[in-house]
């Protein structure tokens, strides 16, 4: 009886993949994985019915993946005298034992001793380093293999439906000012607005699938620092910690780069090796720290070396600055935000602002639709600042460039109706302007009427037009009409040419 | 029947003069549209229109050609074309009706004061002469 190592005749356990999994990942973060052979009464009844208890009972002190026979699958009046179950769990072997012995009722006999991971199929061997890993994924996760097309299909299909939606709402808002008082309308409203809420969920819904854990993109990041460590001859220790941040899988694929790009400059440049830094009265191990947190609907990604820090002049003068221009295209190309803290002799740390879903390049987002001249254009919401109207002596020319004072800062003005070579409003009272940010250059954009706004759903010209400066794309308004959405980057830029920039009084002057 | 399709042709108007079409080169016609202008693009795209939820651009050929300009009228349509594998809508001040030629000749170097690599050929009917498009060239020139 107990734990007498001579009574042992190991179970043979048949373990699928998952099984052996579960096995080696208990192990790897110090479970226990333990053989419970239990012997049940001869006079037992029912003994089959007993097994399944005994099971019950293990789980509650651990996870049974396993069992020989099998209790579940045994007919409730076979006979089933002696059962081993396979479990992973907190407990020693003797403390299970102990307390298995003193709690089973109906049982002869109990021996514990642990599994023989041995047994397992032999799998690809983890090179043990000295990085470290953290936040692993410890539960098991339920998931589906799509692939993206498919969801980009979807993309398109709840893009449709968002405009057939936006035309839903606009019909029923045309019979409610035909039919005032009809209740048919009212419930076509009332029908129309409760979509509009299941599209967002929808929407919203689908943006989720897309997402997936910054982990996949930091799993790789380990391999990268043990190569580059070995070849350089120094010696790192990488810190990755917020893996389970999610972000949108074309973000992160944009990111991987760059990402990458950091690593190697932190660990060429920035570490020094283990002689130097032990002079430096550093440990001699460098420490590169990789952290993702999400903070309202961006992710934060730094990246954070303790090395000699960067000469920002030399930088610019160096093949490093060309490197950074690629980091720096691709946050931007992302409408990110990247800052840079270097401190001589201390460290570097990048820090890289990130939306979590997707910009405008998918398909849908919130616009504002505006008129130049008697022409519908669509800014992205995202990019407007506030709305604003300024009399006409509140817009000063300064140095032949237009600017109203709006919240104690001067900001510069545009007239696109000169850009696209059309006539200016005629002049009114107060001149409409929708202040519009990028980074952090702000400007106003004079426009003649505000209609309101909406989801849109943006298509690109198509490769016939090509790009044309100033406009991102289309999208389909709600009477079927055509409006181009407005490229905020773009127009940012015309800013700097003057011709576009005139107060009224000066442009009427040639 | 991919050749008695290819001497298939769509006739239609250019200020007042005649112009063919392959037919299987015309995708759709339609009345016209409001057009959506892109300003800064290029010189003779006339805007873009929504197509049945797609967004398609138009372009205008009497620029391109330097004829008069159109104006709207009842008969006014847009021929879209598969050209390269996008959908393009053409400015037409009438479509005439579907027709075949007798005969067709190569282009001369000039048709009527248009540069003749403009077109493939020149079809005979027993009306009359009529100028045929090369499409592709025609908008992507």
């Amino acid at each position: 009886m107990g734990n007498n190592p001579s009574d042992r005749v190991e179970p043979v356990f048949v373990l699928d993949a998952k099984q052996q999994e579960q096995i080696r990942q208990a192990l790897s973060i110090g479970q226990n994985v333990l053989v419970c052979q239990v012997k049940i009464a001869e006079d037992s009844p029912m003994k089959s019915t007993r097994a399944c208890l005994i099971m019950n009972f293990l789980n509650e002190w651990g996870t049974v993946i396993s069992m020989v026979p099998n209790v579940l699958e045994v007919p409730t009046n076979a006979d089933v005298d002696k059962v081993a179950f396979l479990l992973i769990t907190q407990m020693s072997a003797d403390a299970l034992a102990h307390k298995a012995q003193n709690d089973l009722m109906d049982v002869n006999e109990v021996s514990v001793f642990p599994y023989h991971a041995e047994n397992l199929q032999p799998q690809k061997k983890i090179e043990k380093t000295d990085i470290k890993t953290e936040d692993e994924e410890k539960r098991p996760v339920h998931t589906v293999r799509i692939d993206v097309d498919r969801l980009e299909r979807m993309m398109d299909l709840v893009g449709e439906l968002v405009i057939e939606q936006i035309r839903i709402a606009q019909i029923a808002n045309n019979l409610y000012n035909q039919y005032p008082s009809d209740e048919t309308v009212d419930d076509l409203i009332g029908i129309s607005n409760r979509v509009s809420v299941l599209m967002n969920e929808l929407q919203e819904g689908i943006m989720k699938t897309r997402m997936i854990p910054v982990q996949q993109l930091f799993s790789r990041f380990p391999g990268i620092v043990r190569d580059l460590s070995h070849s350089l001859k120094k010696e790192v220790n990488l810190i990755l910690e917020g893996g389970e941040t999610e972000i949108d899988r074309t973000i992160m694929e944009e990111m991987s780069d760059p990402l990458i790009h950091l690593i190697r400059n932190a660990i060429d440049h920035g570490i020094e090796n283990a002689e130097i830094r032990k002079q430096l009265g550093k440990p001699e191990k460098g420490t590169l720290r990789i952290t993702a947190l999400p903070q309202d609907s961006n992710v934060i990604i730094t990246v954070e070396d303790d090395g000699t820090g960067m000469d920002v002049q030399k930088v610019n003068n160096s093949g490093r600055g060309v490197g950074m221009d690629i980091v720096k295209n691709h946050v931007e190309k992302l409408n990110g935000i990247i800052d840079v803290e270097t401190y001589a002799g201390t460290g570097t740390k990048f820090i890289i602002k990130l939306p979590i879903r997707l910009p405008l390049t998918l398909a849908i987002l919130k616009g504002l639709l505006i008129k130049i001249n008697n022409e519908i254009y669509a800014l992205p919401m995202n990019n407007v600042v506030e709305i604003v109207r300024k009399s006409k002596n509140e817009i000063k020319s300064i140095s032949g460039q237009a600017m109203a004072v709006i919240r104690d800062e001067a900001i510069p003005l545009i007239w696109l109706h000169d850009y696209f070579g059309i006539p200016r409003g005629k002049e009114r009272k107060n001149t409409l302007i929708v202040v519009l940010g990028i980074a952090e250059q702000r400007f106003g954009l004079v426009v003649d009427e505000l209609i309101g706004n909406q989801e849109i759903v943006v298509t690109n010209l198509g490769s016939y037009i090509g790009r044309v400066e100033g406009i991102s794309g289309a999208t389909i308004l709600g009477d079927r009409s055509v409006a181009c959405i407005l490229d905020v980057v773009g127009i940012s830029k015309l800013v700097n040419s003057k011709k576009f920039s005139q107060t009224d009084e000066e442009q009427s002057k040639q | 029947m991919e050749k008695l399709l290819s001497n298939q042709y769509v006739a239609y108007e250019l200020a007042g003069e005649k112009y063919a079409l392959k037919i299987s080169d015309v995708y759709e016609i339609i009345k016209m549209h409001n057009i959506t202008p892109i300003h800064n693009s290029k010189p003779f795209l006339e805007g873009v229109i929504n197509l049945r939820g797609k967004i398609i651009p138009v372009a205008n050929l009497h620029k391109k050609f330097g004829l008069a300009n159109y104006t709207p009228t009842k008969t006014t349509r847009i021929v879209v074309v598969k050209s390269r594998d996008e959908m393009i809508g053409i400015v037409v001040d009438k479509v005439n009706q579907v027709i075949r030629f007798s005969d067709i000749q190569p282009p001369p170097e000039m048709v009527a004061g248009i540069d003749g690599s403009y077109f493939e050929g020149i079809g005979i009917t027993e009306e009359g002469v009529i100028s045929i498009l090369n499409i592709d060239k025609v908008l992507h020139e």
